[in-house]
């Protein structure tokens, strides 16, 4: 006999209990079940002590009160305003509110008072490229771009001037990326407007190579001389309205942001061996006899040496050695001092064709070099700290 | 025994209820006040903490009915069902508390000042009630309201059945399987 038939049997034994036999007597049809079934009927026996409690009259009448008193409550409550229902559920919601609040305050605070070096910089560099995406008309982004160009520029120059903080690398990645957006956007721009945006542009750069002969710290010197140097390269871009000079479109670590930059706190870090030439110069464009004098930047103790573009570790590869002339050997002649961008020399050189970014054009100013070893000839994109656009 | 509670009666007191009518928060009381304190006391196994924690579990109702959802398809089902889960939980809490700060109950006085048993009769009502009552809490919960519901508040299979959304098979075995477990428990043999 299984399981189940038993539970059916104790069942009956239990109703004919309740009819009011006695246990014995439901126990005589299933003698073979006698003795377990006698303990299990026992033991309902004794469970049926339970029904034996009864809920006392006096608490009844306890509860029947309180339940008055607290449906009367709910319904106050319910009809109360807020401030006088007792519900913390607003005033929670008001503190939680407030705190949020609080905290996008302060927030907001530091990262708008952030200086190069700290470390919501970089938060407050991104930040203040929105009114750039958000400007209207090519024109309108250009100049937002400028404008965020110069905002970096006047961060890097209070920097320098404090002569305390190293070069923030992130600075010099914004000012860059910023500026080599105006000047694809400035591209498609009428010439008058692209003259416009190239001339500020070719200030900016000037402002760099200013604060680069400025600097003390001579790698602080260097990437600022090679960030203005690719500046001016933008301008040069921007006057002419090629979208790009370089026809090899760089990845992201071989624009001279990635490599003037070292790394978002950090003063660029260049390696200043002066035979390893970065990628840049393996992308540079593939004709080299357009090459223009190479500007060779005078670095802070005035030894007119050219700089050497850093190194980020994904490029510097002992075998990326340069000769120590361009093919047509013309780099080393030029100088940068007061030398101004292409548009300021926008007389178009013999092979200033727009797709070439040959800077024959602007052979009479240190411009971008195509075969010199300057920072931003391999690269079109701004490197890490310009991908944003 | 406790007449059935039919479902056009919890069909018009919730409701009500939900409106704020404490007249039917009073009725909801009588019907189910008796179940839940058996419940209540053959969990706690101590009168007083199962006359407060009673009064407790209606105080919740009328707190949350607002928030109650009828079950349409068996509604005094629904609200058995929604009732014995707050008790329930009233009484994981007791325990928990008990757990960690023990007390010696004043209850334990009561069989003396009791008029109607003589204390040897009180004293042994109150120690079979506290067995009962720590067998009780190893069965599973669906044993437990078989149990409770069929030999505490007297009601039929059928009753049960239709407290827990089971058959009556299910009761039946239930029960059986309720019922070896506290054998061997209490070590219940026959007389």
């Amino acid at each position: 006999m299984n399981d189940d038939e038993l539970s059916s049997i104790l069942g009956r034994c239990l109703d004919q209990i309740a009819a009011g036999e006695t246990a014995s007597a439901c126990l005589v049809g299933y003698p073979e079940h006698a003795a377990e079934l006698a303990s299990l009927l026992a033991m309902a026996c004794e469970l049926g002590t339970l029904g034996s409690y009864r809920l006392s009259e006096a608490a009844r009448q306890r509860t029947r009160t309180r339940l008055r008193q607290a449906e009367a409550a709910r319904r106050d409550r319910r009809t109360a305003p807020w401030w006088r229902s007792g519900s913390l559920v607003v005033p929670r919601a008001a503190a939680g509110l407030a705190a949020a609040l609080f905290c996008v305050i302060l927030t907001a605070g530091l990262v708008a008072a952030s200086q190069p070096g700290d470390l919501a910089y970089g938060v407050r560099v991104v930040v203040e490229r929105a009114p750039a995406l958000l400007a209207a008309g090519a024109a309108g982004r250009a100049r937002a771009e400028l404008g965020i160009a110069s905002r970096r520029l006047a961060d890097l120059d209070r920097t320098m001037s404090s002569q305390q903080q190293a070069l923030d690398g992130r600075a010099v990645s914004a000012l860059l990326a910023s500026a080599e957006t105006a000047a694809e956007i400035a591209a498609g721009l009428p010439e008058e407007e692209r003259g416009e945006i190239a001339a500020l542009l070719a200030e900016q750069a000037n402002a760099l190579a200013q604060l680069g002969r400025a600097a003390r710290q001579p790698k602080d010197a260097e990437a600022l001389l090679l960030a203005s140097e690719r500046a001016h390269r933008d301008a040069e871009r921007a006057s002419r309205g090629v979208p790009t000079l370089d026809p090899q479109p760089a990845g992201p670590h071989h624009g001279p942001a990635a490599s003037a930059t070292a790394g978002p706190h950090g003063s660029p870090a260049p390696e200043r061996t002066s035979s390893t030439r970065p990628r840049a110069t393996e992308t540079a464009s593939p004709t080299p006899t357009h090459a223009m004098p190479s500007p060779t930047r005078a670095t802070p103790d005035g030894a007119g040496r050219r700089p050497t573009t850093p190194q980020s570790p994904h490029t510097a590869t002992p075998e990326r050695r340069r000769p120590a002339a361009t093919p047509n050997g013309a780099s080393p002649a030029a100088t940068s001092s007061g030398a101004g961008p292409s548009a300021t020399s926008p007389g178009p050189g013999p092979s200033a064709t727009p797709p070439d970014p040959g800077p024959s054009a602007t052979s009479s100013g240190p411009g971008p070099n195509a075969a010199s070893p300057g920072p931003g000839q391999g690269a079109t994109s701004p490197g890490p700290g310009g991908q944003g656009h | 025994m406790y007449a059935a509670i039919t479902d056009t009666q919890v069909v018009s007191l919730i409701p009500a209820c939900q409106r704020g009518d404490s007249g039917a928060v009073e009725r909801l009381y009588d019907l189910y006040a008796d179940r839940i304190y058996h419940y209540v006391l053959a969990r706690t196994g101590e009168t007083q903490a199962a006359e407060d924690l009673t009064a407790e579990v209606f105080l919740r109702v009328v707190q949350h009915v607002h928030h109650f959802i009828l079950d349409t398809a068996r509604p005094s089902s629904s609200v058995s069902a929604w009732l014995y889960r707050i008790a329930a939980n009233l009484v994981a809490d007791y325990h928990r508390a008990r757990r960690r700060w023990p007390s010696v109950s004043i209850e334990e006085d009561a069989p003396f000042v009791s008029d109607s048993l003589d204390p040897c009769q009180l004293a042994e009502r109150h120690e079979t009630l506290e067995r009962l009552s720590g067998a009780l809490e190893k069965l599973t919960e669906d044993q437990r309201l078989v149990v409770i519901g069929k030999f505490g508040e007297g009601m039929s299979n059928a009753q049960v059945a239709a407290l827990l959304g089971k058959t009556e098979g299910a009761v039946e075995a239930l029960q059986h399987r309720a019922l070896r477990t506290l054998c061997r428990l209490l070590n219940v043999r026959a007389r």
